[in-house]
């Protein structure tokens, strides 16, 4: 029987990929959740605000799971390499899967903390809200960049390497 | 599939390169949103400030970079120059 390596090294890079990533996503955005849940326990007239602050912080968090989740795809379906017989280029596809896991873990939780700090702030100070969600949006697009370079190496090795 | 020594040196190369990128991607990223945190935090408290807190929350998130920066470049050199 033929084997091909590559379903090896594609099953294995997709699973290690999102399955990592989604460490960071799911306890970055619970971390949100629950800043957010305090929050309006001390200030329910600001909820509106909390709740939208919540969303975006959450959906700013999921970028990198959503990175992983592309990757994974790809390298399942997207037929990259997939007549690859040797070494290097089966393992690029196994790389390209744990350098985006990997590189999401902590882009996931450091978000997760920007958003619940926002929501705090929020609750503390709702009047503030427009200035609050600026500070959010800049430290998170700051976090993000890890996970961009993650994703910059992820595609290099399925595409150039 | 035969496999040489020389693809698995550069396999090896390649799978660095996911490694390095990876797990030094994880830091910064926990890193910065603490800093991003800490600084929404403290515009809340005291908003006067926030020009202050906004800078100095960057600086420290381009310091807090500089690891990521350190994987990227060696993943980079892995990949092309090994």
């Amino acid at each position: 029987m033929e084997v091909s390596y590559y379903q090896l090294v594609s099953y294995l890079g997709a699973a290690f990929g999102v399955g990592l990533a989604s460490i960071g996503a799911g306890f970055g955005e619970g971390y949100v959740a629950g800043e957010a849940c305090h929050a309006m326990m001390k200030q329910p007239k600001a909820r509106d605000h909390l709740l939208r602050t919540m969303l975006i912080a959450q959906a700013l968090a999921e970028t990198g799971a959503i990175f992983a989740l592309l990757i994974a795809l790809l390298i399942l379906f997207g037929n990259v390499k997939e007549a690859a017989n040797n070494l290097p280029d089966l393992i690029s596809v196994f790389a390209a899967g744990l350098v985006m896991g990997l590189g999401c873990i902590g882009t996931g939780t450091g978000i997760g903390y920007t958003g619940g700090k926002a929501c705090m702030g929020i609750g503390r100070n709702p009047r503030q809200t427009n200035l609050i969600t600026r500070t959010l949006f800049v430290g998170a697009a700051v976090a993000e960049s890890t996970a961009v370079y993650s994703l910059v190496i992820g595609l290099l090795l399925l595409f150039v390497a | 599939m035969e496999i040489t020594g020389v693809e698995i040196i550069r396999a090896a190369a390649l799978l660095g390169a996911g490694i390095c990128m990876g797990f030094g991607a994880i830091g910064p990223g926990i890193g910065e949103g603490f800093v991003g945190g800490k600084a929404c935090e403290g515009i809340a408290r005291a908003p006067e400030n926030s020009g202050l807190l906004t800078r100095t929350m960057l600086v420290g998130q381009a310091v807090s970079e500089s690891t990521g920066i350190y994987s990227l470049v060696i993943a980079l050199l892995l990949i092309f120059a090994v």
